[in-house]
């Protein structure tokens, strides 16, 4: 599980306290990035998506 | 904004809603799967999908009301029921999928990879706030969630019973209650069936039995409630 928060969200740090709900979870907070942090730093989602996302055929123990 | 790849429209069938979803790359690719949250929809996710259509086979679910996705008829929109919609497409794609969720998306997306962790490889979540609020107020049983959406799917391949005429649903009823009168059984199956492709079969709906509707209101008895288990998921 990885958690992508934006900086200028109203509440961060409720959003980035989720992630000890999940095993393997990490957290990542974006500069000048909203809620939306997939529209205000596409480049950024884009990165952590493909540096995050197992191998095909990996069991789940990356979520 | 102009859209470099212009994806496929898909349709498929969701606890008999008509959903849309829109795909990107190579099939054959690893597949990721995205849910928008509330008042959102799936094309806002063009730009990523895009970007990571070379390496992966991406799709992205319009949650049921949203976008080209049909309404619901009485509008309750539970979350479960968007985390079966999301299931659905997550076992059409038939392998684990990784997942990139916003907002409400992303509690339906935790949800989903929680009850039915074996169906997915990760989980990219975007500002979900939800979670966590309510985990420590009352924690998420994953296990009764995972049996509940197993009830309802299962509606979906069943068919329904057909009884050969109206005399036979009558028996039907009598055997459910002996105390119903030689003509009572007949009134009540002639008003509780109709007439469907040559059989009988009863009028009211299978999806709200109990044990199958959605029912917030009425107690459960204590050996059936569910057993509480942690949100501690994935």
């Amino acid at each position: 599980m990885l958690l992508i928060v934006g900086d200028q969200s109203g509440g961060k740090r409720n959003q980035q306290d989720d992630i000890k709900y999940f095993k393997n979870g990490r957290s990542l907070l974006v500069d000048d990035a909203a809620h939306w942090v997939h529209h205000d730093q596409p480049q950024t989602v884009i990165d952590e998506a493909r540096n995050f996302f197992a191998p095909a055929g990996d069991a789940a123990g990356g979520a | 904004m102009e859209t470099a790849i212009e994806p496929e429209h898909h349709f498929f069938t969701s606890q008999r809603l008509k959903l849309s979803y829109w795909a990107w790359g190579d099939p054959a690719n690893p597949p990721v799967v995205m849910q928008h949250g509330g008042r959102d929809h799936a094309r806002s996710w063009d730009h990523i999908a895009e970007a990571l259509a070379d390496e992966y086979y991406v799709t992205a679910l319009d949650l049921r009301g949203h976008d080209d996705s049909q309404r619901e008829i009485g509008g309750e929109y539970s979350t479960q029921q968007a985390v079966i919609d999301f299931l659905a497409l997550v076992e059409l794609l038939g392998r684990p999928v990784n997942v990139i969720a916003h907002s409400y998306g992303g509690l339906i997306a935790s949800l989903a990879v929680g009850s039915f962790p074996e169906l997915f490889l990760s989980i990219l979540s975007i500002e979900d706030s939800i979670l966590g609020q309510r985990a420590e107020s009352e924690p998420i049983g994953l296990q009764s969630l995972r049996k509940q959406i197993e009830v309802r799917r299962d509606l979906e391949t069943r068919t329904r019973r057909s009884y050969d005429n109206r005399d036979e649903a009558a028996t039907r009823m009598y055997e459910m209650n002996n105390r119903l009168s030689p003509e009572l059984a007949p009134h009540l199956a002639t008003h509780g069936a109709r007439e469907v492709d040559g059989g009988y079969q009863w009028k009211f709906d299978n999806w709200g039995r109990p044990g199958v509707r959605r029912d917030d209101i009425t107690p459960r008895k204590a050996s059936r409630s569910p057993r509480r288990s942690s949100a501690r998921c994935c």
